[in-house]
């Protein structure tokens, strides 16, 4: 278990001590970073959402008494952040959250990575298309139902933890992620095999 | 179940959140109704998209950027903060330093022959703490930390300037506990780079005791200066062949520092120690690592420690 070194951790940070507290944020960085990333348009904004949450915590750290665990409390913090951005991307003129397709001048391909050598080519292929459809149907999400959708699908995390990160209800993470999908389904509804009734493309052997 | 309940209980199911109660229901209830068998079968295939997505993982020169400036920042936020305690405030402090090498200097006569000589500067210290726990840093009753080092290189006579709750100095060799114990506490927490690298110098032969070693490999995985981290290794090297904590420590540094001097010193310390676990890395760093002369370094290593195997 990482909990009582973490612990020892938490406490030598509450006392000051700023190597233990980026021992701590060594732990989790590359999620929170990760989960950034989903967010925002460029790695320097990446960067700055990084530092905001990092040094937001660092002041309060005498705040937090264990009432959750660390990580959910990093989460609530990064995912404020992560809301405050996206509804500021949202009311700032000429750049729509729910930006229409080819709006914002960014080609939502450009930002993905690039192919690796060595990997399938037509594979990487339509992984890049879906990637930048998928992408362009996130936006059109609301922020809230966009953010679970990346915690639940990106980060790997349970309806569980996302309910207590947003400070909500399971059953409203729930109902979150079935809009999300439903939303996602109709608009990657061409993309990929056709389904046809009573037969289950995954059985299929697709 | 009704298609309505069923509709909202397809993604927790397909999400393996679904209980095994659930579970008969919405599977009771899918084989008899084809309508949401279509929306099962589409979800099925969303998921399925979802997982070609490419996982765009944050590049290591984002993540090593992202921590140098939280490093700075955080630096910075301690010497504001208000609340912070003397001992944590006054380390920050550059002209504090030379205020006690400066009482070094005075009190030079003093340090004669073996053994710690108090020097009237202020009272006398409260004995450090044992660095028991590496997390104790800024803990009062460990609080004492060094702000002046120096070393006498014809007595091996070491002078250390601190600060407890009041300022002083001590001078003694290296292997006397509590010199020791403030060169450890130096190494683990000052914020000040060039402290740190005079106190792993003076360290360099300690690596035998256990709370040296822990700093120093401590130092190794997190120190943010390369200096210091090829400092440790240097250290440590010593006790590779015996240990194997310590061979996994520099094993670590081997694989995951950032920086090829770094890399190319752990790839020697290893390669003297020859363990058992670092053949199989020599042979991946001289495939995968990015630095051309690593490579070179590694491969060379491997095929030495493999020749040596056969024999």
């Amino acid at each position: 278990m990482r909990s009582t070194e973490e612990d020892r951790l938490i406490g030598a940070a509450q006392r000051g001590d700023a190597r233990a507290f980026e021992e701590l944020v060594h732990r989790y960085d590359r999620d929170v970073l990760r989960l950034a990333l989903r967010f925002v348009r460029t790695e320097d904004e990446a960067h700055d959402l990084y530092q905001e949450a990092f040094l937001r915590m660092y002041r309060t750290l005498d705040r937090f008494r264990h009432e959750c665990s660390f990580q959910t409390w990093l989460y609530r913090v990064v995912t404020n952040l992560c809301l405050d951005h996206l509804r500021r991307a949202a009311t700032r003129p000429g750049r729509p959250g729910a930006a229409p397709e080819g709006d914002d001048g960014e080609d939502p391909l450009e930002r993905l990575p690039e192919e690796r050598p060595g990997s399938d080519p037509e594979r990487t292929l339509l992984g890049r298309e879906i990637g930048g459809r998928i992408e362009t149907a996130l936006r059109r999400l609301a922020p809230r139902e966009r953010l679970v959708f990346e915690m639940r699908h990106h980060q790997g995390l349970r309806s569980r933890a996302i309910a207590e990160a947003l400070d909500t209800s399971e059953e409203t993470v729930r109902n979150s992620l079935c809009r999300a999908h439903r939303e996602l389904r109709v608009a990657l509804e061409d993309l990929g095999p056709r389904v046809v009734p009573g037969i289950d493309p995954a059985q299929a052997g697709t | 179940m009704d298609c309505r309940e069923a509709k909202e209980s397809i993604v927790p199911l397909l999400c393996g959140e679904a209980g095994d109660a659930d579970r008969l229901r919405i599977e009771r209830h899918l084989a008899a109704c084809p309508s949401c068998r279509i929306v099962e079968a589409e979800e099925r295939r969303l998921i399925a998209m979802l997982g070609q997505r490419p996982a765009d993982e944050p590049s290591a020169g984002l993540l090593d950027r992202c921590r140098q400036d939280l490093s700075g920042a955080l630096g910075a936020a301690a010497t504001a903060r208000a609340r912070a305690p003397f001992w944590n405030r006054a380390r920050l402090q550059p002209a504090f330093a030379a205020a006690l090498l400066l009482a070094g200097f005075l009190g030079g006569g003093l340090a004669v022959g073996r053994g710690l000589v108090p020097v009237p500067f202020g009272p006398t210290p409260p004995a450090p703490a044992p660095s028991q726990s590496r997390a104790t840093g800024a803990d009062p009753a460990a609080g004492s930390s060094l702000n002046s080092l120096s070393v006498d290189p014809r007595t091996d006579q070491v002078t250390v300037g601190y600060n407890t709750l009041s300022r002083g100095q001590i001078v003694g060799p290296v292997a006397d506990p509590e010199i020791r114990r403030l060169l450890v506490a130096t190494v683990r927490d000052s914020f000040n780079a060039g402290l740190r690298l005079d106190a792993l110098d003076a360290l360099r032969d300690q690596a035998g005791e256990s709370e040296v070693r822990e700093a120093l490999m401590r130092t190794l995985r997190q120190d943010r200066n390369p200096g210091a981290r090829l400092k440790a290794i240097e250290a440590l090297e010593a006790r590779a062949a015996q240990d194997a904590e310590v061979r996994g420590a520099i094993l670590q540094a081997l694989l995951r520092d950032g920086n090829p001097g770094v890399r190319v010193r752990a790839i020697d310390a290893l390669a003297a120690a020859s363990g058992p676990e670092t053949l199989p890395a020599m042979q991946r760093l001289a495939r995968e690592d990015r630095d051309s002369y690593v490579r070179l370094r590694s491969g060379d290593a491997a095929e030495a420690m493999f020749a040596k195997e056969k024999r």
